[in-house]
């Protein structure tokens, strides 16, 4: 087991013990509480599974009993799976079926599963899914450090500060919204967690009453707020608001910079993926209108590479090459089921599937995307994925869109409005965003492959 | 049914993706899955489009049933009777 340097954010011993750590409703925990709490999750969970390190599943409510569960485990180096706590049954069984946790704990109820003991590599602390919609059971694998240097950087290039309240409003099980949590904890300061939306009075209410000094978005939390006139919202205690998690229009960034600079707060677009823990690069606040479509650079500990086709590193400016992420919070690897999590090969660089350029500014401007993946609402949907989802129903179909719609061609099927809501149902979103269209033919390459430059032309001719 | 009654039985009915005989006014935000915070804004734009009205802060927070929005509507001299 790798033994755990106590400067680890979730180790809670350095925090100042009376400091408020977490808020849920009317409860308050200490810092010093929180740490008790930990201790007896600890061996809870210790002697349910009876074996020093168990695989756990847990499902991540955004509420204090998931924080125990989730500290606990890292503090006892149990490798841990963040569950999205809606997942279906159907779901769930599919991923217990691949990787045979131990135990399944959802607030305080702990199930066991078994208690053989796994072979899971020393460095495995958590597991995230990058596409829970579609119900694929891969997983991004991710260490302690892993976790702890991504907490550092952000530190190091956010404002954040012991005496600061932020507030949940991103799931516990998306790296954006994880992120968001473990930074807080490095540095002592305080998290309310919330499960309302952000167009509920109960957010608004928890919002003004705790003083909250920052709060985090994905491009449709920033739509929804702008739809809600955030900019004439009268929120004294707010310090500064991150964007990360897809590509908000340059005229919204724009907007919410200028709001940020006339009322003294600072707003940062960020980027970054799972794969890399959550960040990768930032840009200065102070940049935030003026460039408005770039992603800024690394962020502290880390750095960028450009790579042309043939993975041969691009030198000069304004060149678009794939966008290649080197640092210390690069995913172990990626697993499918549990016999991948015995032993993982060190990752050199992370290849992020976005194509870039850089300005001579020496900030990346994303341009295009590699990875057959599109982003609605933030969740990132694999294109491919929903092709064998539909296929799993027995309808042959090509995927393709934007970050705007997903379309899909279906082949003969008689009922698209029954497979555009079973789609939206399963993906879980909303269906103005889906587009189905029945084809009588799907277009093939000379080679075999699928044409999806000529599908995207017969939906085009539809559609015109 | 009123003319403005069935146009926001409409607005409804494509915003959430549910059936008309699914519209009541018992309908509540977050009572069924279709209607959770992205639809809720996809709503809201519709309401706005349809009726040709800009709502409030306070208002799209507190449209929270059918009820509600019709009662909020009002405000803004969108007559159901």
């Amino acid at each position: 087991m790798t033994s755990i340097e106590p400067k680890y954010f979730y180790q809670l011993s350095n925090k100042p013990p009376q400091a408020i750590a977490v808020i849920e409703g009317q409860e308050s925990v200490s810092y010093s509480a929180l740490a008790l709490h930990c201790s007896s999750k600890c061996e809870q969970i210790k002697a349910a599974a009876q074996t020093s390190r168990a695989l756990i599943f847990l499902k991540a409510h955004n509420n204090i009993a998931t924080l125990v569960v989730y500290l606990a485990a890292l503090q006892s180096g149990q490798p841990t799976m963040l569950l999205d706590p809606a997942i279906s049954d159907e779901k769930l069984s599919g991923l217990i079926d691949a990787y045979e946790p131990n135990l399944l704990i959802e607030n305080q109820n702990i199930s066991v599963l078994h208690t053989k003991s796994l072979e899971l590599a020393p460095q495995l602390a958590l597991m995230l899914s990058t596409s829970g919609s579609t119900g694929s059971a891969k997983q991004v694998c991710l260490s302690t450090s892993n976790l702890h240097s991504n907490a550092e950087s952000i530190c190091q290039y956010l404002p954040i500060q012991a005496s600061d309240t932020t507030i949940t409003t991103l799931p516990f099980f998306y790296s954006y919204g994880l992120s968001v949590i473990n930074s807080h904890m490095l540095v002592g300061a305080c998290i309310v967690f919330n499960q309302h939306s952000l167009v509920s009075r109960e957010f608004w209410q928890a919002f003004k009453q705790h003083k909250i000094t920052s709060f985090a978005g994905v491009p449709y939390s920033y739509e929804m707020l702008l739809r809600l006139r955030f900019e004439r919202m009268d929120l004294p205690s707010l310090r500064y608001f991150t964007q990360a998690g897809g590509k908000l229009t340059v005229e919204k960034i724009q907007q919410l910079a200028r709001y940020a600079t006339a009322n003294n707060k600072q707003f940062f677009v960020m980027y970054g993926q799972t794969e890399a823990t959550a960040r990768m690069a930032y840009l200065k606040s102070e940049l935030t209108e003026s460039k408005a479509h770039c992603i800024g650079q690394a962020i502290p500990g880390g750095e960028f590479a450009l790579w042309d086709a043939n993975g041969k590193p691009i030198k000069q400016n304004e060149t678009p090459g794939e966008l290649v992420y080197r640092g210390p919070n690069v995913m172990l690897a990626y697993a499918n089921k549990q016999d991948e999590l015995a032993q993982f090969t060190v990752l050199k660089e992370l290849k992020t599937g976005d194509i870039a350029y850089r300005d001579s500014d020496g900030d990346y401007v994303i341009c295009g995307r590699a990875k057959r993946m599109l982003k609605l609402f933030g969740e990132r949907i694999n294109l491919d994925e929903v092709e064998d989802l539909i296929a799993q129903q027995g309808h042959e179909c090509y995927c393709l869109g934007d970050d705007a719609k997903l379309h899909v061609a279906v082949l003969k099927h008689n009922n698209i409005k029954e497979l555009k809501m079973w789609l939206s149902a399963q993906l879980g979103v909303n269906h103005h965003v889906i587009d189905v269209v029945n084809v009588e033919s799907l277009p093939m390459t000379a080679n075999g492959k699928k044409d999806y430059p000529a599908v995207k032309a017969m939906l085009e001719t539809r559609l015109a | 049914m009123s003319p403005n009654l069935e146009k926001l039985t409409k607005v409804f009915t494509d915003s959430l993706g549910i059936e008309t005989q699914q519209v009541s006014d018992d309908l509540t935000y977050n009572s069924i899955p279709q209607w959770d915070s992205t639809a809720h804004m996809i709503l809201i734009a519709e309401i706005e489009n349809v009726f040709n009205l800009m709502l409030d802060t306070d208002d799209i927070i507190d449209m929270s049933s059918f009820a509600q929005a019709k009662t909020i509507l009002a405000k803004y001299e969108v007559d159901f009777a």
